[in-house]
């Protein structure tokens, strides 16, 4: 009895260091989001102050207002240009995967294994390597400082690949193709008309399109490289262009940060399931 | 067309466009940037010379890039040993069927990951502010621990990276090493408890080895991601940061490239990352016996 009452509290010892840990994390985890959030409603004056404080004093839009209106940088044209960015991206990504996966998973043809191990080993190489090249290839297409400059080289991904093939390797029966066939129906309608309308292989794009949606949205090396003026900047570049130009206007940069995230959370808190199993997906063997 | 044909030539069809597009804006950089790393190249104008393995040479002996790959590699082995070391110990909490509210920790975690480099370099650099961040006002200060100048004092750059590493990474890592956790079967565990072994014992002898496979993979990508940070560095330290106590391998091609424009050299510098990357992944995935594995 005594040594069962030890053990039981020793593991509500247990669990309450376990919730101290994982609770503290969590605030980390949470704390910059909350303090970028908080801070966009203060004026430089209400940041630049001692003692800090967490809660803006008399909270204003101020910030806000400077930058819709475009009175440093045009955020809502960049806003603009990077949503027009991830849409084409994302319809480049999922329509080109989709084919080639379909390729892959449902025919046979010479080299096929070989071409499949290649375009995975693609999946190893870093995307530092091509920019120098891409960029003088961007130049001679005259194409430097345009959208699809920035849109079209991320939009061939070896994942996208990798995962669809995956998904109509388990989940797309050979026997639904072959009747569509034998209904007389062309390769690629029953490509389009049928596979794609697999509840199993359009939740498998709609993962590969929200995993295409943040990384084109945060994107920020291959853009700064690509673009030169503040018109055809993407957010995180015309955020970034900010750092730099004036003396630290942590409050405007706080609202412009605010406003970069959100449509993101919004996605997440709207497919936070999706969100999640996309990300863990190469860490799923098989 | 007959069956045969049309079965034959469908699949080529299929993988056109994304063939096309690979190699447009994979193959042919990747191959053309081996050509141009053996040229001298400066400029968009001016001929190229052929130079041989002469920028690769040059490379030992270019105090900025050994600057940059030392960064790098302590930043590769503070992901590894750090961030990995409190993934995993947060995955291990969570996992615990007695911990409640696993999907609030789950998601908050999570969260630094879907955030742009940019923004979270201008979250953290209030936050390492000297005199008005929250780091100093807020935990180093009621720790009576002194004002540190975070991102100015060429001794907490990288520690100042890090700890925005930490932020950034130890979520998602979590969830990779949750995933594996719920592939253990549950009857092994048992198995371990009936047997009388302590937890310790069962962490080392039964969980450590089934994580294998996702230890390799979380590595190999801790590895490839820090020779890949790009934005937090180039940001927070504004390119190199004082002394280039901050330059990253990512930033020095960048810089060499775009404000330089030594695109040869450039190339030098990324094709010798790739091959740090595939050395040290090889390295890593005979150490963790993955070949044996598989094969």
């Amino acid at each position: 009895m005594r040594a069962w009452s030890r053990h039981r509290a020793a593991s509500t010892a247990w669990l309450s260091v376990s919730y101290i840990i994982l609770f503290t994390a969590l605030i980390v985890a949470a704390f910059p989001f909350l303090w970028m959030f908080l801070s966009s409603f203060k004026t430089n004056p209400q940041i630049y102050r001692i003692p800090i404080t967490l809660l803006p004093p008399s909270p204003t839009v101020e910030n806000y207002t400077m930058l819709l209106t475009g009175q440093h940088i045009p955020f809502l044209r960049q806003f603009f240009n990077s949503s027009v960015i991830a849409a084409i991206r994302i319809t480049v990504n999922l329509l080109a995967c989709s084919a080639a996966a379909y390729a892959f998973a449902k025919y046979t043809f010479p080299l096929q294994n070989v071409l499949f191990m290649l375009i995975i080993g693609f999946l190893m190489i870093p995307p530092q390597i091509t920019v120098v090249p891409l960029f003088l290839l961007m130049n001679s297409f005259g194409w430097l400082d345009t959208i699809q400059a920035v849109a079209l080289p991320g939009a061939f991904t070896a994942f996208g690949v990798f995962l669809l093939r995956q998904v109509m390797v388990s989940s797309v029966p050979l026997e639904i193709i072959e009747s569509a066939r034998m209904d007389g129906a062309s390769e690629f309608r029953t490509f389009v008309q049928l596979v794609l309308r697999l509840p199993a292989v359009s939740s498998g794009m709609i993962v590969l399109a929200t995993l295409t949606f943040v990384a084109t949205w945060n994107e920020y090396f291959w853009p700064v490289i690509a673009l030169r003026s503040s018109s055809k900047f993407t957010l995180p570049v015309g955020l970034a262009s900010l750092v730099g130009m004036y003396r630290v206007e942590y409050g405007m940069l706080m609202a412009g940060g605010f406003m970069a995230v959100f449509p993101v959370m919004l996605f997440f808190i709207f497919g936070r399931k999706t969100f999640m199993q996309g990300f863990t997906a190469g860490a799923v063997k098989g | 067309m007959r069956w045969h044909t049309r079965l034959k030539v469908a699949p080529f069809l299929f993988l056109a466009p994304y063939l096309v597009g690979l190699f447009l804006f994979w193959i042919y950089p990747v191959a053309y940037a081996f050509y141009l790393s053996l040229f001298r190249v400066r400029g968009l104008w001016e001929t190229p010379t052929f130079v041989g393995l002469k920028n690769y040479f040059n490379l030992f002996s270019d105090q900025r890039f050994l600057s940059a790959l030392a960064n790098t590699s302590i930043y590769a082995a503070a992901s590894v040993f750090i961030i990995l070391a409190c993934a995993l110990s947060l995955a291990l909490l969570i996992h615990h069927p007695k911990v409640r509210y696993k999907h609030l920790f789950r998601t908050t975690y999570f969260l630094p990951m879907l955030t742009s480099g940019v923004v979270i370099a201008i979250m953290f650099a209030l936050i390492f502010d000297q005199e008005y961040g929250a780091l100093n006002n807020y935990v180093m200060a009621p720790l009576g621990l002194g004002n540190i100048r975070w991102l100015r004092d060429p001794s907490f750059v990288m520690p100042s990276i890090i700890i925005v590493g930490l932020w950034k990474f130890t979520g998602i890592n979590t969830l990779y090493f949750l995933v594996g956790l719920q592939n253990i079967p549950d009857d092994v565990r048992e198995a371990a408890i009936i047997d009388g072994t302590s937890p310790v014992q069962r962490f080392v002898y039964v969980v450590l080895p089934m994580l294998k496979p996702i230890l390799t993979f979380v590595v190999v990508l801790a590895i490839v991601g820090s020779f890949q940070m790009f934005a937090e560095p180039y940001l927070l330290a504004s390119g190199g940061g004082p002394q280039d106590s901050g330059l990253f391998m990512t930033v020095y091609l960048y810089i060499t490239a775009f404000q330089q424009v030594e695109f040869g050299y450039a190339s030098a510098i990324g094709y010798t990352m790739v091959f740090i990357i595939f050395g040290l992944s090889l390295l890593q995935m005979k150490l963790m016996g993955t070949f044996k594995e598989d094969g």
